[in-house]
């Protein structure tokens, strides 16, 4: 009961982030770095179709993805069918970078979200026993059940961690799309001061981290 | 699904041949009565007959029929079997309470009736991975016996469990059959698993059926080497068949002794043959051969270890014979030195062909 609670509160707050994503002016969503040239990229992006494109991905993760997963777990081996279900996530960028159609969009973020999927799902049932698939056989549960009693509950938070992941890549993806295929320059401008921006926080947490582990490698026993 | 001709089983097995999870089955028949346990002890054979009555793996030839149906061709979920995996497979997201009614069409009250006969109500809010080895067989046979199976397969489900417990379990077992009726089919590799628990014993080699029985038959009349050997120690001699009166023969021993044993197959004069005799059904004396009788041989003391329900003593009868165990009850004071001397029953020793030992 407490389980099924949660797993539907976490569905609804995913299904509000991406209406969120849709109904909201551009500029609220990317309110934290309020500008001219953000709330542009803001616009285009919701206007471009990321927020359907990230459902789409969220979708395949969940559904095709994790059917997928069950697939690469029965074969108990990663063959042919493994490599091209999994090819997208070697170089999304390159897949998805500079479609303008919005099908080609939404058929790459797909492809993308179900590699994630896959890849989430399978680990996530890499610690199932498989005796658990015959028991349920054997006690008259059909393959579906058994998905939906037995293996779905198990693998689920892998599951969400796919949708999760293939919402943020959905997003970043799109980012990029609409920052390659945009009209003006001005996009440029404005990704390169925000890399900037990023990597002297990353540096700055690795730096307290070094200085954290320092002390305590120093510190008498 | 297609009805047999009228049959006293509640399972049945016709000439089954095939592979299944990599275990060859060669020609397999047997049937289990309702109200029955059969064990098939062995490696290998056992759990794939098990499989091929749950549907977890097509023979290519025979039949399978489970409550006058023939199951060849049916899935697994159709077959309304119990089944109590060797690692008892508990689903780690379900209680004890859940366990029990995991089956289809499984009531809550029959859940619970379910749990009290195992004397698990007092454990139905527990998770399984927090319970003791024997309680969790009890929950894999609570969740199995849900849906009132009419055959209960057991996957060695004992094994894990320690002894004390395990008769317990056996007493458990037995007592389900002979008040619900329920026919068990069980598979083990270890001797201890089955005896105690089983109207009958199939041993199996090779996969192959070489006996079914009750223990007392397998124990003294085995057709097989094999099958001597699957009840308990057994020593087994390699020797040459000299001749023979009735069904007793002569065999010389390597190293040049002579004993009796009861032909169980075809030996002639001259040929190899390998003689069984148990531990246990082996006179020991001090003293010379001549002492305990005709067919007595002189032999060495190696070691005598205390084993508690018996003193297991090691013998060499020479130098290039091979070496005997001899069981005998309680604590034996035996002499390190001086002249000892074996004996046995000629129809307690059992001479095989080579091959089917």
């Amino acid at each position: 009961m407490v389980r099924g609670v949660i797993l539907a509160a976490w569905l609804l707050a995913m299904a509000a982030f991406q209406l969120a994503m849709v109904a909201l002016p551009a500029g609220m969503i990317l309110a934290a770095r309020p500008g001219l040239a953000v709330t542009a990229l803001g616009e285009m992006l919701v206007s471009d179709g990321a927020p359907l494109a990230a459902l789409v991905a969220v979708v395949a993760a969940l559904g095709p993805g994790t059917l997928a997963a069950l697939a690469l777990w029965r074969r108990q081996r990663l063959g042919l069918a493994a490599g091209l279900l999994l090819a997208p996530l070697v170089m999304p960028v390159a897949l998805l970078g500079g479609s303008s159609d919005l099908a080609v969009m939404l058929a790459g973020h797909a492809s993308v979200g179900l590699a994630i999927g896959a890849v989430c799902g399978f680990i996530g049932l890499g610690g199932v026993d498989r005796g658990l698939l015959r028991v349920a056989a054997s006690c008259g549960l059909s393959p579906v059940r058994t998905w939906l009693r037995v293996l779905l509950p198990l693998v689920a938070p892998g599951v969400l961690a796919g949708m999760v992941l293939a919402n943020v890549a959905s997003v970043a993806l799109s980012v990029v799309s609409v920052a390659l295929v945009a009209p003006r320059p001005l996009m440029a401008v404005v990704m390169v001061p925000t890399a900037s921006v990023t990597a002297v926080l990353g540096a700055a947490l690795v730096l307290c981290a070094a200085v954290a582990a320092a002390l305590a490698l120093l510190r008498r026993p | 699904m297609r009805q047999t001709q009228s049959s006293p089983f509640a399972a049945s097995l016709a000439r089954v041949r095939g592979v299944v999870d990599g275990a060859a089955l060669v020609d397999v028949s047997l049937g289990v009565a309702r109200g029955e346990i059969v064990t098939l002890l062995g490696t290998g054979g056992p759990g794939a007959v098990l499989a091929v009555l749950a549907g977890f793996g097509r023979v290519a030839q025979g039949e399978v029929a489970v409550g006058g149906m023939v199951l060849n061709r049916t899935p697994p979920y159709r077959r309304g079997l119990g089944v109590v995996p060797r690692r008892l497979a508990l689903f780690p997201h379900l209680d004890v309470a859940e366990h029990a009614r995991f089956a289809p069409g499984v009531t809550p009250a029959r859940g619970e009736a379910v749990l009290q006969r195992l004397g698990l109500a007092a454990f139905a809010g527990r998770m399984p991975r927090a319970l003791s080895p024997e309680l969790q067989v009890r929950v894999a046979l609570a969740r199995a016996l849900g849906p009132a199976p009419a055959l209960l397969l057991l996957d060695d489900p004992l094994a894990s469990v320690p002894a004390p417990q395990r008769a317990t379990l056996k007493a458990l077992l037995r007592a389900l059959c002979a008040e619900d009726g329920i026919a068990m089919l069980h598979a083990t590799d270890d001797p201890a698993s089955a005896v105690g628990l089983s109207d009958r014993i199939g041993v199996m080699q090779s996969g192959r059926l070489l006996q079914i029985d009750d223990v007392r038959t397998l124990y003294e009349r085995p057709v097989a080497a094999a099958v001597a050997g699957a009840l308990g120690p057994v020593n087994r001699l390699a020797g040459t068949k000299l001749d023979q009166e009735d069904d007793i023969a002569r065999i010389r021993l390597a190293g040049g002794v002579t004993v009796s044993a009861r032909c169980i197959d075809v030996i002639a004069d001259g040929a190899a043959c390998v003689v069984t005799i148990r531990p246990e059904r082996i006179a020991v004396a001090a003293g010379a051969p001549e002492e305990l009788g005709e067919g007595a041989m002189a032999a060495r003391l190696i070691e005598a270890l205390f084993e508690g329900k018996h003193t297991r003593l090691r013998f060499a009868l020479g130098a290039a014979a091979p070496e005997i165990v001899v069981f005998r009850p309680g604590a034996l004071a035996v002499p390190r030195a001086g002249a000892m001397s074996l004996a046995w029953q000629p129809h307690h020793a059992l001479a095989f062909l080579p091959e089917a030992a």
